[in-house]
């Protein structure tokens, strides 16, 4: 008995804390697959934290800070941001919806020797991490919602290499001029979800280098590729007399939406590194000489 | 008196043979216009299904003088078009939608079908004015055209370089555009301007030594109203910062050897919005100030060889680090590493040319445990037997695998023979040419399915060469192609074709002709049927003057291979090419 009102007060504590965090519910969204630069989880398609603030007891709302942690598949830490210079975040009364880059604030982030991948590209090294989330009062610096815990695969895709026709090749122009087949590799890894392949074929004309034709000319061949990495073009076209018997060729990788797979030139859109090939017209003649001496100007 | 005239004449013999005549001005050059022109009638005409592959209308005009006087010099070059076809880069193919907006004045000059540049030059300085595509080095800058201003010093053995333009101009975003694939948004292209400059010592086509920094950014207010919340998908890409400090050289000996190699590092901003500073990646003032979305990687390479006469062999070795990022070069594909090595001999007499390299590619090299690795291996080889027969055989194998028992695996081999048969009668010489060529490749996704494709194309070619009328050339082939996959899906084509080859030396005309005939089936379906015509005119109007003109046309009709629907039942198009190219020489030969 003589410990009873330490157990009310206790008691009354506890149902305090409780009765406080029922006024701030979090729920943290985020994107198993998020984008693989940290950088872009900004841009909506990494998820968001949605708060809920607000309840029966009407209070006055406060501001909160956040601090994430990311920990790799062994539970080391790669980063840790600072909670002192974290930013404040006022709550609006009902929901808030808190983008991810405000979330992980990168630029607030204390990094291990883990995030070495991160400093050399802007991306984790591929692998499954948790991405910790504890929500603090501003003013008191108390922890006002239980650490979120959400798990999240970081996929680096490598963009198909162009495997044949082989760079700077030329083809045979009598049997060219029927069909011409294209293979490029798979995306690595492998995506779970649809990914398309689209072909580009562009004519270089005359005055232009290799680079200026793909960028400026509209492809000779522009087709869809589900899946399979090879395609057989039947050109159907003047190609053994033509005036220009060069090309330029390349793959765009396109994920299960149709968007161009995400790499470090935004303005390349999924483009695999380019080649070209050209067409020897020369019937019967020493293979080995065709083109011999052309400068591509192309690297 | 006579004996002053002899002298006053003698003065001036001696004053005009010490002073030079003047310079001359020159100007030489070319001048020209090509017209393309496409057409396409399809039938039926919905549901869709063969596109227009060729702008209705294509114009382009080339004008590239070059004016001499002394020691000046000033090329120019104007080629040009009216047309906007990018697919490649900004508009990316939006520009022919409906509502799309109409190329500006700014956009038309750094188009990159557009150059316009002057590059004056006097001894050893030159100014480059306009378009230029400039080639720093390998790692550095040399795939993309700028449009701005410049110079570039060769003081004795110094080096001295700067170029800065704009190598894309801003596109504002546009929404709803109505598409064939529904409505699309446009995210719009941001200004992007990239900054050269070179230092180093050198002697032309013998060696030289320097660095190279190049420094690309975004103009991130060059678009007013970016997408950041997709509606239909796109959002604006961020605006980007990017900086190259590499050191390169390379030389040419007298005795054949050759080499070059170059290492360079990389610091980029892959979003110039986000907030700073970087806590990983330090700022390199006065060139790029990082952020939290900075990165810093590397990347080298070295080729070394040696060439003679008769043999030519050279080995190359290029790393990419995982952030390596130049705007230079925007499609370069990081994080590999590859080496090759390549070799060019004469055998036998000169009688066999050998032409052969073999490398090896890693991908995803900063994660060892998932580096993709690809073999490149081909030889192509030619053999003048005798006076009659040469044959040429080539064979190409590349391996591509990712490890791992969930490892994908994409394997082609291609092996060619092509035996060529001259025999000559006393009227005329006939050439035989068979080309025989098998190629296997197979793709292996996890878990362990693997589709295998085999191709075979066999071609035979008769050309007939008539002594008592040596302007004629006529051909004739017939080509087999068959490709075979495991999904199951077969491919069958029959081809012949044609040639005709006339030429008229009173007229300054050759023609060239074509006719193929294309018989195609795949799986089950009845086969497809198509018509190609080609006429070329080659006109040498005179010394100066040539008018080159090509046609071609293509009758083509579906069997069943488009249905369902059944609307698509034995569909066929029509499609017709034209170019005509009218060039002049202009100036002394």
């Amino acid at each position: 008995m003589k410990h009873s009102k330490y157990i009310i007060l206790l008691t009354l504590l506890i149902v305090s804390h409780l009765k406080g965090l029922g006024q701030i519910q979090a729920n943290l969204i985020l994107n198993s697959n998020p984008p693989s630069y940290l950088s872009d989880w900004g841009n909506g398609r990494a998820g968001q934290l949605l708060i809920t603030a607000g309840g029966a007891a009407q209070v006055d709302l406060i501001g909160i800070k956040i601090r994430t942690s990311i920990f790799d598949s062994n539970k080391d830490l790669v980063c840790k941001s600072n909670i002192n210079s974290a930013q404040t975040i006022a709550l609006n009364r009902g929901q808030n919806t808190i983008r991810m880059d405000r979330v992980l604030q990168l630029e607030n982030q204390q990094f291990t020797a883990l995030a070495n991948n991160l400093a050399r590209s802007g991306k984790l090294s591929p692998g499954i991490y948790t991405f910790s989330v504890e929500i603090f009062d501003a003013n008191t610096g108390r922890q006002i919602v239980n650490t979120i815990e959400r798990v999240f695969n970081q996929i680096n895709y490598v963009l198909p290499y162009l495997l044949s026709p082989v760079d700077k090749s030329w083809l045979d122009a009598n049997t060219a001029q029927s069909a011409i087949t294209f293979r490029w590799s798979s995306l690595v890894p492998l995506s779970q979800e649809k990914t398309t392949y689209r072909l580009q074929v562009f004519e270089i004309l005359n005055n232009q280098t290799p680079m200026q034709a793909l960028r400026s000319n509209q492809p000779i061949l522009d087709t869809y590729v589900d899946r399979t990495t090879q395609y057989i073009w039947r050109p159907n076209m003047n190609i053994k007399n033509s005036m220009y018997n060069t090309f330029i060729w390349t793959v765009q990788t396109l994920d299960y939406r149709g968007e161009p797979v995400n790499v470090q030139d935004q303005n390349s859109q999924g483009r695999s590194e380019p080649r070209v090939f050209g067409i020897c017209g020369e019937a019967g003649a020493d293979k080995t000489k065709c083109g011999e001496g052309y400068n591509w100007q192309f690297n | 008196m006579k004996k002053s005239i002899i002298f006053l004449l003698f003065i001036f013999e001696y004053a005009t043979a010490q002073n030079p005549s003047p310079p001359k001005l020159t100007i030489k050059g070319t001048a020209g216009l090509t017209y393309d022109g496409y057409g396409l009638t399809v039938n039926p005409k919905t549901p869709s299904f063969y596109p227009a592959r060729r702008p209705w209308n294509l114009v382009r005009f080339n004008f590239q003088p070059v004016i001499t006087y002394g020691n000046f010099k000033m090329p120019m070059n104007f080629s040009f078009s009216p047309m906007r076809t990018n697919f490649g880069s900004a508009p990316f193919g939006f520009g022919n939608l409906p509502g799309f907006p109409k190329q500006t004045v700014k956009q038309w000059l750094t188009n990159p079908i557009n150059s316009i540049g002057f590059n004056p030059t006097y001894k050893w300085a030159e100014v480059m004015l306009g378009t230029q595509y400039l080639k720093f080095s390998d790692l550095s800058t040399g795939d993309i055209g700028a449009f701005g201003y410049g110079f570039y010093l060769k003081p004795g053995k110094f080096r001295i370089g700067y170029f800065e333009g704009v190598s894309q101009q801003a596109f504002q975003t546009v929404t709803g555009l109505a598409s064939s694939s529904g409505i699309v948004d446009f995210p719009g292209v941001y200004k992007r301007k990239i900054r050269m400059a070179q230092l180093g010592v050198g002697k032309e086509d013998v060696y030289f030594a320097g660095f190279n920094l190049v420094k690309g950014k975004d103009n991130f207010n060059s678009i007013l109203n970016p997408i950041i919340i997709p509606t239909n998908r796109a959002t604006t890409p961020d605006a980007a910062d990017n900086f190259i400090l590499s050191f390169s050289n390379n030389f040419k000996t007298k005795m054949g050897w050759y080499g070059k190699s170059e290492i360079a590092t990389t610091i980029s901003d892959r979003n110039t919005q986000a907030p700073g500073p970087s806590t990983l990646v330090p700022d390199f003032l006065p060139f790029i100030r990082t952020n939290s979305s900075s990165f810093r990687d590397h990347a080298m390479f070295a080729i070394i060889g040696k060439k003679t006469k008769s043999w030519d062999l050279g080995a190359s070795i290029k790393w990419l680090g995982v952030g390596y990022n130049t705007m230079g070069y925007p499609f370069a594909q990081n994080d590999r590493l590859d080496y090759t090595v390549n070799s060019k001999f004469n055998a036998f007499k000169n009688t066999t040319n050998v032409v052969a390299s073999l490398g090896q590619r890693f991908g995803n090299w900063s994660v060892p445990g998932s580096r993709t690795k690809q073999i490149l291996a081909n030889i192509n080889v030619f053999s003048q037997i005798n006076e009659k027969l040469s044959l040429n055989t080539s064979y190409n194998n590349f391996g591509f695998q990712t490890p791992g028992l969930l490892g994908i695996k994409n394997i082609g081999n291609d092996l060619n023979i092509s035996p060529n048969y001259i025999w000559t009668t006393m009227k005329m010489s006939n050439l035989l040419n068979l080309s025989y060529n098998w190629s296997k490749y197979a793709e292996t996704v996890p878990i362990n399915i693997t589709t295998t494709n085999n191709t075979h194309t066999a071609m035979l070619l008769y050309a007939p060469t008539f002594f008592n009328k040596p302007n004629l050339s006529p051909d004739f082939s017939v080509m087999f192609f068959t490709n075979k996959s495991s999904i199951p899906s077969t491919m069958n084509l029959i081809s012949t074709t044609t040639g005709l080859g006339l030429s008229l030396p009173k007229q300054k005309i050759n023609l060239k002709g074509q006719l193929i005939y294309t018989n195609t089936s795949i799986n089950t379906s009845s086969p497809s049927n198509s018509i190609l015509a080609t006429l070329g005119i080659d006109y040498k109007i005179n010394k100066r003057l040539k008018w080159n003109t090509n046609m071609t046309g293509t009758f083509f009709k579906f069997g069943d291979e488009l249905t369902p629907p059944p609307a698509l039942l034995g569909a066929h198009y029509l499609e017709s090419t034209l170019r005509t190219s009218l060039q002049y020489k202009f100036g002394k030969e």
